[in-house]
């Protein structure tokens, strides 16, 4: 059944990604749309070449489930999660203090409440995950 | 923490490649282990100090400075 559904989501993205793309190149929407659909059916296109190969090259398969469930990739997953959440509250705050010096405040201010809501987000993430865990 | 999986894995000649399919996880996890750059759950342990068939005790050393 996941199987299932993970093909079919697959040729879902393509066949939008391809709706898009004609709707773009037919002028019922704009490039960004068209560029938009090239992009789904790019990343389709190897989730599904994956899919295949997952389901025809055993070695692969049992590579890909390994490293899937492998302990320290799990961890590795989370940390490099960690390092890319601080970076990314730190870099909005320092980006944002950029743009307050250059005299774009009102860009500034948008990073920064960009910044600060991913700390709310950090915050209420850390009292569900207190809870569950 | 460290540990002897790699002296007990070498004596026993058993590959890296060969020792990680038989815990289910990557080579290299097993590197990290035996390097000590990675510290394994309790159920990892387990199953390590069991395919050795020592206890956990026997094969990680646990030091107490790292309470």
């Amino acid at each position: 059944m996941r199987k299932r559904i993970r093909l079919l989501s697959i040729i879902l993205e393509i066949l939008i990604g391809g709706a898009l793309i004609i709707c773009g190149e037919t002028n019922v929407l704009d490039n960004y749309w068209s560029g938009l659909g090239t992009s789904l059916v790019m990343v389709g296109a190897v989730f599904l070449f994956r899919y295949i190969r997952y389901h025809v090259d055993e070695e692969y398969q049992e590579n890909v489930d390994v490293a899937r469930e492998d302990e320290r990739n799990k961890f590795l997953r989370m940390k490099a999660w960690s390092w890319a959440g601080y970076l990314s509250v730190i870099g909005g705050l320092v980006v944002s203090i950029i743009l307050k010096g250059v005299g774009l405040s009102k860009y500034g201010a948008i990073v920064s409440i960009m910044s600060y809501a991913q700390l709310l987000l950090y915050w209420v993430s850390y009292m569900i995950v207190r809870k569950k865990y | 923490m460290k540990n002897r999986i790699e002296a007990i894995r070498k004596e026993r000649g058993i590959r890296q490649e060969d020792f990680a399919k038989v815990l289910g996880v990557s080579r290299q996890t097993i590197s990290s282990l035996e390097t000590g750059r990675y510290n394994p759950s309790i159920n990892l342990a387990h199953s390590i100090a069991k395919y050795f068939g020592m206890t956990i005790e026997e094969v990680f050393i646990f030091e107490e400075d790292e309470v």
